[in-house]
């Protein structure tokens, strides 16, 4: 049951700035203690969260009602066993809780312009080849390169979830959403032969990757498919990985086994300052 | 069994400023990986492939007894036979979206079962495709606050509930978590 924890940074950083505006709720959620941690060179140019007054006044409500409710409120045991609010005590955290995102998404758009915002809209209805609804659903740093470079999250009315690099408001990676119940077609006697969705995959990454021309001849390209035949996946990799880096950057479609878009992404901005 | 891993990634920005401020703080990214010393399993059936995941000789920052994925075969119908825990070694004052590592040889399960655990003890109850990821990071949850718990399950997700489907590969690898 040995622990070891590889801390690359300073996790704590959050709850000193917590402790420094005065904000912390006084829980503890102690999830145990590292064995052994690094820390890697602070990179402090690079931007984080973003908060405000607002925010840390809804926070700090936040705290107080969550600390309250779990003390006196509801709480029951939810399927996976672990404590759950429910009832009014749940109402009420919701209340909160879903006041702190509308106010965290106010600020992380407000640097945005109203022309960039239409581009990401303008970029997402062409990758799924139709009009869509879309909903901003926050920023975050972006889950694959080691240099943190913030996305934003984008859902639309079919359910899928699009990662856009606010730089150049491309789309970097698209999916099913969480929650998103997609009918890809799963009907094994519909599937077309793996050579005819390579070439749906290529025709479809040629119309939306600028440089799909210059990604075949220079990346290596390899086919992936799941056991059951229940997607494929079409892969184009950098031949070596940046510095620092551990996925090396790509560009892949995946399709169902008759020819849907069911992911798409092309990460290689994220890799780039 | 255990092994052990968390990751705590960071790279921050300090900008505190008392009374009235415009603050941008720490981006950070935590892994936990399946065995590690954050996580827990309980049930039958379990399965590994090695050096295979996230957490592979030359990526992740896994020692090699972390260079392993999971998986189990989904439990048809209501309920769940097998389920694993990731307890997130730090928690964190912010806003935050976990995803899951998923890779080419298992995860065809494309009603996963999540719940995540935020704000002490709010849950949101997730699906996700695992079916439509490749070596790719895919979400979990969006937007959570003060994530503290991500559980995943070898049954149907919300969105499939109590679905009759069996067979499929459910794949347990690392979690992250982005603020």
């Amino acid at each position: 049951m040995a622990k070891k924890q590889f801390v690359i940074g300073a996790g704590a950083l959050a709850i000193v700035f917590g402790l420094a505006l005065g904000v912390t709720s006084g829980f503890t959620f102690s999830q145990g203690s590292p064995v052994s941690a690094q820390v890697q060179p602070d990179n402090s140019a690079v931007p984080g969260p973003h908060t405000n007054v607002a925010i840390e006044s809804i926070r700090a409500e936040l705290g107080s009602v969550t600390q309250y409710e779990s003390a006196y409120g509801c709480l029951t045991f939810g399927r996976s066993g672990l404590s759950e609010f429910c009832g009014a005590s749940k109402e009420r955290v919701e209340t909160l809780e879903n006041k702190l995102t509308e106010e965290v998404h106010k600020l992380e758009l407000s640097g945005r312009s109203s022309e960039s915002l239409a581009q990401v809209k303008s970029n997402i209805e062409s990758l799924a080849e139709r009009k869509a609804n879309v909903t901003f659903e926050g920023t975050s740093a972006n889950p694959y390169t080691n240099a943190v470079k913030r996305i934003e999250q984008w859902q639309d009315d079919k359910g899928f979830l699009y990662i856009v690099d606010p730089v150049n408001n491309n789309v970097v990676q698209f999916g099913p959403g969480p929650g998103s119940k997609i009918p890809f077609e799963r009907d094994g006697s519909k599937s077309l032969p793996k050579a005819e969705l390579q070439v749906k995959a290529e025709e479809y990454l040629a119309k939306h990757v600028a440089d799909f021309d210059s990604v075949k001849a220079n990346f290596s390209f390899r086919t992936m498919s799941k056991p059951g035949s229940v997607s494929y996946a079409f892969r184009w990799e950098a031949k070596s990985k940046p510095q620092g880096e551990d996925v090396t950057p790509f560009v892949q479609i995946v399709l169902s086994p008759a020819g849907e878009v069911m992911s798409f992404n092309d990460v290689r901005s994220l890799y780039s300052n | 069994m255990k092994k052990t891993l968390s990751r705590v990634a960071p790279f921050l920005m300090a900008v505190v400023m008392l009374g009235s401020f415009a603050g941008v703080a720490s981006a950070q990214t935590y892994i936990h990986a399946n065995g590690g010393g954050y996580w827990t399993q309980t049930g039958s059936g379990w399965n590994s492939i090695s050096n295979d995941g996230y957490c592979v000789s030359g990526r992740g920052p896994c020692g090699s007894n972390l260079w392993y994925l999971q998986y189990n075969y989904n439990h048809s119908g209501c309920g769940y036979d097998a389920d694993a825990r990731y307890d997130m070694a730090s928690v964190v004052n912010y806003n935050g979206d976990t995803y899951a590592w998923i890779d080419s040889s298992t995860g065809n399960m494309y009603g996963a079962d999540y719940d995540v655990v935020y704000n002490y003890a709010s849950t949101y109850g997730s699906t996700v495709d695992q079916s439509a990821y490749y070596e790719a990071w895919a979400t979990i949850a969006l937007d959570k606050y003060r994530t503290s718990i991500v559980w995943e399950s070898d049954g149907w997700g919300n969105a499939y509930i109590c679905n009759g489907v069996s067979g499929l590969q459910v794949e347990f690898d690392e979690v992250k978590l982005e603020i």
